[in-house]
C-alpha cells in the first residue's frame, strides 16, 4: 500500500466514524424531542368509539375534565361511586361531581343498570361545581354555564368465549375499529386472522345473549347495557392509538402529583431555580475567593500543590459520593434534614472544584504586568484585585460559573440522599423539594410514567441549552 | 540646581540566597534624566525598583541599606501608598489597563482622593497633554486604551503615571518595545518633562542614554551573578572620558 491509498484510507475511515457519530446524535436527540412532544399510546377499551342507543338524554361535561367522550363503563362506575377522581381518565387531578336531571331518572337508571343516589339528582338551575362536573341532561335542554356537550359511547363488541380462548399459546386481547368493521363486513372470515382460534367468524346483527353463547365463533355488536357478560359470552376489547402533546403551557404551570404521574411541573421549576440561586449564591464566593487567594496570595510550595491536587480529586469524585457525604454531614449531622439547604449545600461542594480552577485559570490569564502597574501607582494589593484583575477575568470566571450551573442542573445522584422529594414548592430552606433531573428519576421510580419523564427531560436539555450557549456566547465575546 | 532627590547608602539585595546588588551607593539629583546602563542581569533594572519598593511584590527579597527620598527612609518612614503615588513607573512593554483611555488616567488620583469630575477631567487632560497624547485621542477618551498604537499605549502609560503629579518618574526600558518614531517621541517627552519631573530611566540604548541623559550610571555583573554599580557621573563624563577601563570597554563595544 502507498501512501496515498493509507491517506485516503484513514480519511474515508476518519468520515465514516464522525457520520456514524453525528448520526447517532441526532438520532438520540431526534428521538427525546419526539418522545418529550408527542405522546402515542396504545390504549385499549371497553367500547366501540360510536353511539347506537337512542336515549332522551345527553351528557356534558365541565372543560376542564379533558374528557373527549365517557365510555358507559366509566359511567357506569362513576354513578356507582367507584369512580371519583378524573386522574385515571384524563391525569387531571380532579374530584368528580357526578350529577343527573331528575326529570331523566328513571332513564339513567334503567340506561345505567344502577340507583342514582338522591344526592346526584340536581336540578339544571342550581349552583353548579365549577370543576370536574359530569351531567346527564334531559335531550334539548340548555347545559349549565361552562359544561359542554361529551359523547357517550355504549358499543361492545360480544363474542362467543371460543374466540377468546387461550389457543396455540396465543389469544386474541384486543382488535382496532377496523378490524371490527372487517368483521362485521365478513373481510375476516377466520379468527386466525386476528391471531385467534382456528374458529369461523359468525357476524350476529343485535344477537341475544342466547345465542351469542351457543354458536362458536359468533360475534355481534350490541349495546353496553343490553349485554351481560354470562357464561359463555365475552366482549374483545378496542384498541386505539392515543396521540397527544406531551408538553403544554398546562405541563409547565401545574404542579405535579403523585410523585409526577399527573400534573406539570411548575413547582419542581421553581424549586430548581431556587436551588440553583441557593448553589450559585453559596459557590461563588467561596469558589471564586479560593481562585483569588490560590493565584494571587498563595505561594507556590508543598502547601499549594496539596491544595491543588485536592481540588482535582474532589473534581473527580463521583456525584453520589458527595450525596452520602451531604447526607451524612448536613442532614444528619447538621439536622438540616432531606431539604433545600442539604442539596444545594451538596451540589456546591461538588461544582466548587470547576469553579474554582475555571476562576483561577482566568485570574492567572490576567496580564501580571497591568496588576504591577496599579500597584506601581499606589494601590494595594486588594484594590488591584478588585479593579483590575477581577474585571479582566470577569468573563472567565461567570463562564466557568454558567458550565458549573449547568453540571449542577443536571445532577441527580448527590439529590437523591439529600433533597428530598416534595412535589410542592419549597416555603423554606428546610422544606423538602425536587429538581428536574431528580424529577424525572423519580418520576421513572415513583411515579411510573415515561411519557412525563420523557416530557421533563426535553425541558432539562432545553434549559442546558440554553446555559451552554450563553456560556458559549460569552467565551467568544472574550476573544 | 543639584538638590539631591535621592540619596542611596550601601544599598544590598537578595533574592533568596543570590545576592543581586551589592553595595551601592548613588545620588541621584532632581529635574534630571539619570540613566542607568549596563550588561543584561547587572541589576540595573532591580535597582530602579528598588526605588519605589516594587521589588517588595515579589517574594523572598531582602534588602538592606539607606534608601532616602528628600531625607527621609522610603523603606522605614514612609507609607508604600504614597511612596509610589511619588515616585510613578513607566513599564518596559505599554501595559494599559483594560478600561477607557479616561479611566485609565483618573485610576491613580481616584486611588487616593474623591475628586469632583471637573476636577478630574482637568487632572486627565492636563496628563494627557503632558504626554503629548490629548490631540490625538481627545474625541475618544472613552474608547478602550487597549485599542490604541503601541507607541500610543506607551505614552498613555506616561499620561497615568502623570497624572498623580509625582515628583519622580522612574522608567524600566520604556521604548524597547516600540518602533523608532514613537521611540523619538517619547524622548522629546521626557526632555519637556524633566523641568517638573526628575526621570531615571532604564535603557540598553547607549544613544539614547547619551541623547537624552544628564547622568549615567553604569552597572556591571561579577562573577557570582551578582550587580554592582561601577561609576556614576555626568553623562559625557562616562561616555567621553570614563574614569573606569571596565566602562570604557562597554561603551565602546568590546563586551555587553
Amino acid at each position: 500500500m502507498n501512501r496515498k491509498t493509507t491517506n485516503t484510507l484513514a480519511l474515508s475511515i476518519i468520515k465514516i466514524l464522525s457520520a456514524i457519530t453525528i448520526a447517532l446524535l441526532v438520532i438520540i436527540l431526534g428521538y427525546l424531542i419526539y418522545r418529550g412532544v408527542w405522546y402515542q399510546n396504545q390504549k385499549e377499551g371497553e367500547v366501540l368509539p360510536i353511539t347506537t342507543s337512542e336515549e332522551d338524554f345527553s351528557l356534558y361535561a365541565t372543560k376542564d375534565t379533558k374528557l373527549s367522550f365517557i365510555s358507559w363503563y366509566t359511567l357506569f362506575s362513576i354513578a356507582k361511586g367507584r369512580e371519583r377522581t378524573l386522574r385515571t381518565l384524563t391525569q387531571v387531578n380532579e374530584k368528580i361531581h357526578f350529577y343527573v336531571d331528575p326529570e331523566v331518572k328513571e332513564e339513567a337508571e334503567a340506561y345505567l343498570l344502577t340507583p342514582i343516589k338522591d344526592t346526584a339528582l340536581v336540578n339544571k338551575d342550581t349552583t353548579f361545581e365549577p370543576k370536574g362536573g359530569i351531567y346527564l341532561l334531559k335531550k334539548g335542554k340548555t347545559p349549565p354555564h361552562g359544561y359542554t356537550s361529551l359523547p357517550l359511547y355504549d358499543t361492545v363488541v360480544a363474542v362467543n368465549n371460543s374466540v377468546t380462548t387461550l389457543f396455540n399459546n396465543r389469544k386474541i386481547g384486543s382488535v382496532t375499529e377496523e378490524q371490527v368493521k372487517d368483521l362485521q363486513n365478513g373481510t375476516i372470515t377466520n379468527w386466525k386472522t386476528l391471531g385467534g382460534p382456528d374458529e369461523e367468524v359468525t357476524f350476529i346483527d343485535n344477537a341475544t345473549n342466547a345465542q351469542l353463547q351457543h354458536t362458536k365463533g359468533s360475534v355481534s355488536i350490541l349495546n353496553a347495557n343490553v349485554f351481560a357478560e354470562e357464561h359463555g359470552i365475552d366482549h374483545l376489547s378496542i384498541s386505539r392509538v392515543e396521540k397527544g402533546l406531551n408538553i403544554t403551557w398546562e405541563y409547565l404551570t401545574t404542579n405535579a402529583e403523585e410523585s409526577g404521574a399527573f400534573g406539570g411541573i411548575f413547582s419542581i421549576l421553581i424549586n430548581t431555580l431556587l436551588m440553583i440561586l441557593l448553589v450559585l449564591f453559596i459557590a461563588t464566593p467561596i469558589g471564586v475567593g479560593s481562585a483569588i487567594y490560590l493565584s494571587m496570595y498563595a505561594k507556590n510550595g508543598p502547601f499549594k500543590s496539596l491544595i491543588r491536587s485536592g481540588i482535582d480529586v474532589l473534581a473527580g469524585v463521583p456525584s453520589i459520593i458527595f450525596g452520602l457525604f451531604g447526607m451524612l454531614v448536613f442532614v444528619q449531622l447538621f439536622h438540616l434534614s432531606f431539604s433545600l439547604i442539604s442539596g444545594s449545600l451538596t451540589l456546591s461542594l461538588m461544582i466548587l472544584p470547576t469553579i474554582i480552577r475555571t476562576s483561577e485559570e482566568s485570574i492567572n490569564s490576567v496580564d501580571k504586568n497591568t496588576v504591577n502597574a496599579s500597584r506601581g501607582l499606589g494601590a494595594t494589593k486588594i484594590e488591584s484585585i478588585t479593579s483590575i484583575v477581577l474585571p479582566a477575568a470577569k468573563k472567565g470566571i461567570i463562564t466557568g460559573l454558567i458550565l458549573a450551573m449547568g453540571r449542577a442542573l443536571g445532577e441527580t445522584a448527590a439529590l437523591v440522599f439529600t433533597i428530598g422529594s416534595s412535589t410542592n414548592i419549597a416555603t423554606g430552606l428546610t422544606s423538602s423539594s425536587r429538581v428536574l433531573a431528580q424529577h424525572i428519576y423519580l418520576t421513572i421510580i415513583e411515579g411510573q410514567s415515561i411519557d412525563k419523564a420523557f416530557a421533563s427531560a426535553l425541558i432539562l436539555i432545553i434549559l442546558e441549552l440554553i446555559i451552554n450557549s450563553i456560556a458559549k456566547k460569552m467565551l467568544r465575546g472574550e476573544k | 540646581m543639584g538638590t539631591n532627590l535621592f540619596h542611596v547608602t550601601n544599598l544590598n539585595l537578595w533574592y533568596g540566597k543570590q545576592q543581586a546588588l551589592k553595595d551601592v551607593n548613588m545620588e541621584i539629583e532632581k529635574n534630571k534624566i539619570t540613566a542607568f546602563i549596563g550588561p543584561s542581569g547587572c541589576g540595573k533594572s532591580t535597582f530602579l525598583r528598588v526605588l519605589n519598593r516594587m521589588n517588595d511584590l515579589i517574594d523572598d527579597v531582602t534588602i538592606t541599606g539607606e534608601v532616602l527620598l528628600n531625607q527621609t527612609d522610603i523603606y522605614k518612614d514612609v507609607e508604600i501608598m504614597n511612596l509610589r503615588r511619588d515616585v510613578g513607573m513607566v513599564f518596559q512593554s505599554p501595559n494599559p489597563f483594560p478600561m477607557s483611555i479616561y479611566d485609565n488616567v483618573a485610576y491613580g488620583p481616584r486611588l487616593f482622593k474623591k475628586y469632583r469630575k471637573a476636577e478630574m477631567h482637568e487632572i486627565v487632560e492636563r496628563s494627557l497633554r503632558q504626554a503629548s497624547l490629548w490631540d490625538e485621542i481627545k474625541d475618544r477618551l472613552h474608547t478602550n486604551g487597549l485599542a490604541l498604537s503601541g507607541g500610543q499605549q506607551q505614552r498613555l502609560c506616561l499620561a497615568r503615571t502623570l497624572a498623580t503629579n509625582p515628583q519622580v518618574i522612574l522608567m524600566d526600558e520604556p521604548t524597547s518595545a516600540l518602533d523608532p518614531i514613537s521611540t523619538s517621541r517619547i524622548e522629546e517627552l521626557m526632555i519637556e518633562l524633566k523641568k517638573e519631573y526628575s526621570i531615571v530611566i532604564v535603557t540598553h540604548n547607549m544613544q539614547q542614554a547619551s541623547r537624552i541623559s544628564d547622568t549615567t550610571s553604569f552597572f556591571m555583573i561579577d562573577h557570582n551573578r551578582c550587580g554592582f554599580l561601577v561609576e556614576s557621573g555626568e553623562t559625557k563624563d562616562i561616555f567621553f572620558k570614563p574614569r573606569d577601563s571596565r566602562t570604557e570597554d562597554y561603551i565602546s563595544g568590546k563586551f555587553g
